[in-house]
């Protein structure tokens, strides 16, 4: 008898043990469920998109990500135009509808909806959603991301810009370069910073940067361009470098025409001056690539449940060589032999 | 290498104190040896030539078709800019794509873009250069280079007015002579040395031997003694001659009332040949022995640990194996125990190749170990039984050349065997050599060489007051251990690791690693012979250690690849001076113990701290290797070398030279 005893305990505290565990298989069957539902039709990612200056190739890679891996996404797009004025309101509206997340082009309008990781202000500046940024040329430098070993707990992105010592071996590729001349904006961070690292650089590598900054008196103007240029000419440039300035990005003809007529050339650490302007060549992030690379993170803070700070921001491992040749023709500067073996050649 | 027959007397009238032969045979053996080895010469540089040209004209086309592909690329290149809108004249960069295809193609010289005979783009050579080399040029070879010539069809107007040149050194034509230059000479140096023992011995056994008892035979018929009777077997001329003679010397000495007696010199030359194929046995397989058994055991274990395993158990048994036959070989005698080692590795080799596994595969490995250890101390013995205290050291030093050719020619010959015939089969043609061992040991040792009558089992007290020897002690210590462990570390451990590093090539390593045999087999007999000569074993020991320890030192404060070759050569000098050496001085020094109870527990010892050294080499070598870096290492080997050798000439002290007993004349001529 006891041995029946025993058995129907065993049993009776086997099957205890095997509902319990169905019950747990079920919990994360339905929690699972639940995730997943996240970005399907009926509940899609809602993102606020605060944009510079309309939507580019960026935005195209970012949509084109979720298109591809079928996932819903309600795009809520804010178009600044140039004006970080408009910011505090646009701020304002997604407080009062807050979507799941809030996506930020470029430097000026990151550093204002987040603030910079040791100085925000919660009243100003978004804390508690969570925020991917692109396009932003030196994130650490400018304070919008935390240094290493300290982290932001909403905010990552992707960063768009080369190396900088990538990029003067791309120009040296082209055509031997001890001057460089460059035409920046004074009144922007990213300007300033960069221009600091391109002289510490210029040490090690062995090349001058030639100064031409604008703004710092008055509100730069285009009209101020082509001066700059031609001193920069006379004071012996090599090449003209365009780097992460909204300024010359904006009036980027002005400075490449100029060029022309002083017989230079210009790099740009950024696609658009070479695919839309005349600059003559350039390393660059394709942007569709960066806006793919920012999607990325917002499928894994959105569906994949992870917190932006266990997210890094990074920048792509791989860079597009353009070569304008419609540039190069007009200033007889053709292309090397070996860069047409992996340039790409823009018309 | 041109050392003749080191016959070493054993006879009867050899002990009755009557004049002997000469170690150096004269006249037509010397001739017929030289010119042998002349014609081989001839042939083989002949073969090696012919190679060379065959290889030649192969690769001139190889060269002609890389050297059009290398055109088209550059080719393509300058289309692309032309159909990019670039005009032809103003192409950039065309010396840079130069430079990266010289990168795949180091015998590349230059390239150039001719338009309507115009240079307007070179590369690799300057303009005037470029214009004096294409106009010497005749069928596509100039002076100095091979040109290649293709026309570029300009597509907007489509003529062939643009060509793309390029030009080759003309030296690449010799590269395969150039480039295995090294690998030719070593199997140039193998098929001789070879040859060589071939020739030795059929010399040695069919003519220098039968001659060198003929005449000691017609040298008593002369004196009118009739003593002496032809005892060397010989079936030609001189063989039926010399049946002629022994007849009537028989004859008249019966008339006399005397009985002569048979007169015959030890084909000592055979035990050269049998240590030769026991050691290339096991040679053969050498370099694939890491790959096959890790493939045998790859189903049980990590292939290299198993294979690392298995090396380590082979050692492990030659170690034990090789002091327990010593203390043996005297009951057994050399021929027996000769022939139950070349069965025992034949059998260890054959099962090797037909090995499914760890196990079994350890098991043949056991075998093929104690196999190697008892043909090792059955030579050995043979040599000890078969020469005295005058030629002892030549005796060795003719068994440890044997080995040396083997060590040198059985990886090289075994892998190139093994690239044609499969790894398995490399172990079946090693068991095959080691069983035509078995079959040639009965012809090639001498069976009236047998040792003493046993002597009595060593007791412990002998063996007490052998090991309490200071003199004995001293030789273990300060030379057979140091020695041993110098070669380990230093020649197997550190000097492939350094030259590696250095930035040499495993084949450019190979060859220094090579040296050390070869310096050690041509000079080993030469050096035997002068310390037999001088009688003064423990100073030919002490030299070597000065010669190990001077190549080390400088091989420490200079690492370079040449002054490696220097000290690896110096090391197989030092060695072929010191080890045959230590065998005649350990018996001689122990000459109270082997004259109670032989030779085999001086040996046992011996061999054992040999063993000892040998295994703690490597270990001292990464040890210091990590602590000093591996240079730091040398130095220290170097260091450790010379305070060896300091310690062994200060504390060996005076060995007598004569033994107690009436010793035996020494040979006329022998010293000659």
């Amino acid at each position: 008898m006891k041995h029946i005893q025993f058995a129907r305990n065993a049993a009776r505290s086997l099957s205890s043990v095997v509902l319990f565990l169905l019950c747990l298989v079920a919990v994360n069957f339905f929690s699972a469920q639940a995730v997943q539902a996240k970005g399907e039709k009926d509940d899609p990612l809602r993102i606020a998109m605060i944009l510079w200056r309309g939507e580019t190739r960026v935005e195209e890679g970012f949509r084109a990500y979720f298109k591809d891996r079928d996932i819903a996404i309600d795009l809520q797009v804010h178009d600044i135009a140039r004006d970080l004025d408009k910011i505090p309101a646009i701020i304002e509206k997604i407080r009062k509808d807050p979507p799941d997340l809030v996506y930020t082009w470029g430097t000026g309008v990151t550093s204002r909806v987040v603030g910079k990781y040791n100085d925000f202000d919660p009243a100003k500046n978004i804390t508690k959603l969570p925020v991917v940024f692109v396009m932003v040329s030196a994130p650490w430098k400018t304070g919008i991301a935390a240094p290493r070993g300290q982290w932001r707990p909403n905010v990552t992105g992707a960063a768009h810009i080369a190396p900088l010592s990538a990029q003067i071996q791309a120009i040296r590729a082209y055509r031997p370069m001890t001057k460089l001349g460059v035409v920046y904006n004074a009144e922007e961070d990213n300007s300033l910073s960069n221009i600091s690292d391109l002289k510490v650089l210029g040490e090690e590598m062995g090349f001058e940067v030639l100064e031409a900054p604008l703004g710092q008196n008055a509100k730069p103007k285009p009209e101020d361009i082509a001066p700059a240029v031609k001193m920069l000419a006379e004071n012996g440039a090599d090449f003209l470098y365009i780097g992460p300035d909204n300024f010359i990005g904006t009036y980027r003809d002005e400075l490449t025409e100029a060029g022309f007529v002083n017989g230079l050339a210009a790099f740009s650490a950024t696609e658009l001056e070479v695919r839309d302007g005349q600059a003559m060549l350039g390393l660059v992030s394709r942007y569709e690539l960066v806006g793919r690379l920012a999607a990325s993170k917002v499928e894994d803070i959105l569906v994949n449940q992870i917190s932006p700070a266990d997210i890094p921001v990074e920048t792509l491992d791989r860079f597009s060589y353009l070569i304008r040749l419609s540039s190069a023709r007009r200033l007889s500067l053709y292309p090397p032999l070996l860069l047409l073996d992996y340039a790409e050649i823009i018309e | 290498m041109t050392h003749p027959d080191k016959q070493t007397l054993l006879t009867d009238q050899a002990k009755s104190g009557a004049p002997r032969g000469r170690m150096l045979p004269k006249g037509t053996v010397w001739i017929l040896s030289l010119f042998s080895i002349l014609m081989l010469c001839v042939a083989l540089i002949g073969i090696s030539w012919r190679a060379a040209e065959l290889a030649r004209s192969d690769l001139q086309l190889e060269i002609s078709q890389k050297a059009e592909i290398e055109a088209e690329t550059l080719a393509g290149k300058i289309n692309r800019a032309i159909n990019l809108g670039i005009p032809l004249a103003e192409i950039v960069g065309f010396s840079d794509v130069l430079v990266q295809l010289k990168q795949a193609d180091p015998d590349l010289r230059f390239a150039a873009v001719v338009h309507d005979g115009d240079l307007l783009h070179t590369g690799g050579l300057g303009k005037g250069a470029l214009e004096s080399a294409l106009a010497d040029q005749h069928d596509g070879l100039s002076n100095d280079y091979i040109i290649t010539q293709i026309s570029l069809p300009h597509e907007i107007d489509n003529t062939d007015d643009i060509e793309i040149i390029i030009g080759h050194d003309r030296a690449a034509l010799m590269r395969p002579l150039t480039d295995n230059l090294f690998d030719i000479a070593v199997i140039l140096i193998i098929s001789l040395a070879l040859s060589f023992e071939l020739v030795l011995l059929v010399l040695t056994v069919n003519v220098a031997l039968p001659v060198r008892v003929a005449q000691r035979v017609l040298t008593s018929v002369r004196e009118k003694q009739f003593t002496l009777l032809h005892g060397q077997s010989s079936r030609d001329e001189i063989g039926k001659f010399m049946e002629n003679i022994n007849a009537v010397v028989t004859q008249t000495a019966r008339k006399r009332g005397t009985t002569p007696r048979s007169e015959r010199e030890v084909k000592l030359i055979g035990v050269r040949l049998l240590a030769f194929l026991f050691v290339l046995a096991e040679e053969l397989a050498r370099p694939i022995m890491p790959t096959f058994f890790g493939k045998v055991t790859s189903s049980m274990a990590d292939g290299n640990m198993a294979a690392g395993i298995i090396m380590a158990v082979h050692l492990l048994m030659v170690a034990i194996a090789m002091p327990v036959c010593s203390l043996f070989q005297e009951r057994v005698g050399s021929l027996r125990m000769y022939l139950t080692g070349a069965f025992l590795a034949t059998i260890g080799l054959c099962g090797t190749a037909f090995a499914t596994g760890m196990w079994d595969l350890l098991i043949w490995r056991a075998f093929s170990g104690i196999g190697y250890a008892t043909t090792f101390v059955a030579c050995q013995a043979y040599v000890i039984d078969a020469t005295t205290e005058r030629n002892r050291t030549q005796g060795t030093a003719m068994m440890v050349s044997g080995i040396m050719l083997a060590d040198i020619c059985g990886p090289a010959i075994g892998g190139i065997f093994a690239g044609h015939f499969g790894e398995a089969t490399t172990f079946i043609a090693g068991a095959v050599v080691a069983s035509l061992a078995v079959f040639l040991a009965f012809f090639l040792l001498d069976t009236h060489v047998r040792g003493q009558t046993p002597l009595p089992v060593p007791t412990r007290k002998a063996m007490k007051a052998l090991l309490a020897n200071r003199q004995f002690q001293v030789l273990i210590l300060f030379a057979a251990v140091p020695a041993k462990m110098i070669l380990s570390g230093f020649l197997f451990y550190l000097t492939p690791l350094i030259l590696i590093e250095q930035g040499a090539t495993i084949a450019e390593t190979g060859r220094v690693i090579m040296l050390y045999g070869l310096v050690a087999l041509l000079t080993g007999w030469s050096v035997a012979r002068w310390t037999d000569s001088k009688q003064r074993e423990t100073r030919a020991v002490g030299i070597g250690g000065g010669l190990t320890a001077l190549g080390l030192l400088l091989a420490g404060f200079m690492p370079l690849y040449g002054v490696f070759a220097v000290a690896v050569g110096l090391l197989g000098l030092a060695q072929a001076t010191s080890i045959p050496a230590q065998v005649s001085a350990s018996l001689k020094i122990s000459r109270d113990f082997t004259e109670e109870h032989g030779t085999g527990a001086v040996l046992a010892v011996l061999r054992l701290a040999e063993r000892l050294g040998g295994a703690t080499g490597p270990l001292l070598a990464a040890g210091l290797a990590l602590w000093l870096g591996t240079i730091g290492a040398v130095t220290v080997f170097g260091v450790i070398a010379l305070v060896s050798v300091l310690c062994f000439e200060l504390l060996i002290g005076h060995v007598d030279a004569s033994p107690k007993k009436q010793s035996e004349p020494l040979e006329e001529g022998a010293s000659s």
